[in-house]
């Protein structure tokens, strides 16, 4: 007779072999109580990774504003550039995330080209923050002394160009690549002092309705025939958590900014989804609550049934905390098996989202984060302390009695 | 007893204290053996081989397998006086400890009794209803 045999009889004692399907029932209850919680959160810190992640600058949960100054009848003289206040107040509206400004171009510009598509051209140029790029083609750098200016154009241009213009000049459609292979003759000021580069168009941008230079060449030409004092910023690039939001929108309207209102309006579908999903929190919560209860309630359920044994186990002095360890030796590894298991289909899940997603140009990372971790310690924390706290009270409540 | 403390209870039990119940008290579910074995397992102050021997001697030792639902009044008696000598103790209390054995099981039960009283050192306290006088008083109470 070993110390099995004890453990054996105690078990036969105080647990028996009569409630299996009862114990699947209250562990299935558990599992589906635990998983559903990790799962929330997970779906909650992937949307959130989606929509406000810091991996990625271009994320779901913002939207891409440019904003200038309305001209009406009435202000048409007065300037429409933004001044440092103006912008520092920008600055302070919660919605705003990131702020830029589009540098236009102070100084003439235009483009030759020839052969077939010639053309001569007064231009105008502007330039953006690098972070505000929606694609960031390698080649776009410049230097001053450098000849080769890359140049983004606005995807709308190309279309406007291919749809409207050239079907009525006669003149062929083109493609991006095509527009990549063309050289176009630049000239920057007027007179002894005219500057020549050789441009060619190195991406397109959905982002930014403009023709976009290097930062440091709009600077550079602008310091040298500009005027000082007149590169205050005409336009500002602004990145916004929510700008259906109706304090911001009433910011825009109130001060007077123009910006493409379609924009603020799709946005309302991510406060949606974040209703949903804080909704989705709560319920779950709710659901590892019962999960949790179901289970609890089994094992007093349990030691109800043997009450009997357990006051004759007492009586024979055997000591309520070594009963009360045994049967938490018996349920515990179970609620153990059943949190891993929870928290495995938590990872394979994090691990299909993130292979799904990528199918959709958007990154997630292959492990759950650490609000899945948090949740798991802390659920995992309240259960055990729960049942433990259910043993040894029912445990005592039967020395009492 | 209700100033002490459920552990301490339960050492008292195990230690200083044993009990023979007058309804006997054993677990239906287990053998005659196993209800012996979880209590000796308790202290282990008594071997397995002497628990044998002492079941031999009250006649029980071919119940060993019976489970203790299926053991009629006076085994599960022996086995309940058995059970309660398989502990250190100070005091032996007893309630009504034979009122299920005939005279020649009474005789058996009472001799080990004393036997293991006395190894113990140990005093006894008995309820009992009839007017048999089972074991040697001192008829003094000492104060």
């Amino acid at each position: 007779m070993s110390a099995k045999t004890q453990i054996e009889m105690l078990r036969k004692l105080l647990i028996g072999n009569k409630s299996r399907s009862r114990l699947w029932g209250a562990l299935f209850a558990l599992f589906m109580g635990t998983t559903m919680l990790l799962l929330t959160v997970m779906i909650w810190w992937n949307f959130n990774e989606l929509l406000y992640g810091k991996s990625q600058y271009d994320t779901l949960g913002s939207t891409f504003l440019v904003i200038g100054k309305r001209i009406t009848q009435e202000n048409v003289s007065a300037s429409h550039t933004f001044s440092q206040q103006d912008i520092d107040s920008l600055k302070q509206v919660p919605e705003v995330q990131d702020l830029g400004i589009l540098t236009s171009n102070h100084f003439p510009a235009y483009a030759r080209l020839g052969g077939k598509l010639a053309f001569n051209t007064d231009i105008f140029m502007e330039a953006a923050p690098d972070r505000f790029l929606d694609n960031m083609p390698s080649e776009w750098k410049w230097e001053p002394g450098s000849n080769d200016l890359p140049i983004i154009l606005s995807s709308q241009f190309l279309d406007l160009y291919n749809y409207l213009f050239a079907p009525g000049q006669g003149l062929p459609q083109l493609s991006e690549s095509s527009i990549k292979a063309i050289a176009v003759n630049i000239e920057v000021g007027t007179g002894p002092g005219m500057l020549r580069y050789t441009a060619h168009v190195v991406g397109f941008s959905d982002r930014i309705s403009s023709v976009l230079a290097p930062a440091s060449f709009i600077e550079y030409n602008n310091k040298i025939f500009g005027k000082p004092g007149d590169v205050e910023a005409s336009r500002l690039i602004l990145k916004a958590k929510d700008p259906s939001n109706t304090k911001f929108a009433s910011y825009i309207e109130s001060h007077g900014y123009t910006t493409n209102s379609q924009n603020m309006r799709w946005s309302k579908i991510r406060s949606i989804v974040e209703v949903v999903t804080t909704a989705t929190g709560f319920l779950s919560i709710v659901l590892m609550g019962i999960g949790a209860l179901v289970f609890i309630l089994f094992i007093e359920l349990t030691i109800a049934k043997a009450q009997h044994s357990l006051t004759l186990l007492l009586e024979l002095g055997y000591s309520p905390k070594y009963l009360g360890k045994f049967m938490m030796s018996r349920f515990m590894p179970l609620v153990l098996i059943t949190i891993v298991i929870s928290m495995c289909i938590a990872i394979a899940s994090q691990l299909v989202a993130s292979v799904m997603v990528k199918q959709l140009l958007l990154t997630l990372p292959v492990f759950p984060g650490w609000p899945v971790w948090l949740a798991l310690i802390i659920s995992s924390s309240i259960l055990f302390t729960l049942v433990g706290r259910a043993i040894m009270k029912a445990v005592k409540n039967d020395v009492l009695s | 007893m209700s100033a002490i403390g459920p552990e301490e209870l339960a050492a008292l039990r195990s230690n200083n204290i044993s009990i023979i119940f007058q309804d006997m008290r054993l677990f239906p579910e287990l053998t005659a053996w196993e209800n012996l074995d979880i209590k000796r397992r308790l202290s282990n102050t008594v071997s397995p081989e002497q628990v044998e021997e002492w079941m031999t001697r009250l006649g029980i030792q071919d119940k060993k397998n019976s489970l203790g639902r299926t053991l009629s009044y006076g085994e599960q008696q022996r086995v309940a006086i058995i059970r309660a000598l398989l502990q250190p103790f100070d005091w032996l209390l007893m309630d009504e400890p034979f009122s299920h054995l005939d005279h020649s099981n009474t005789d058996k039960a009472r001799k080990l009794i004393e036997e293991i009283v006395a190894q113990h050192g140990a005093g006894m306290i008995l309820a009992d209803l009839d007017e048999n006088e089972y074991f040697k008083y001192t008829k003094t109470i000492v104060l």
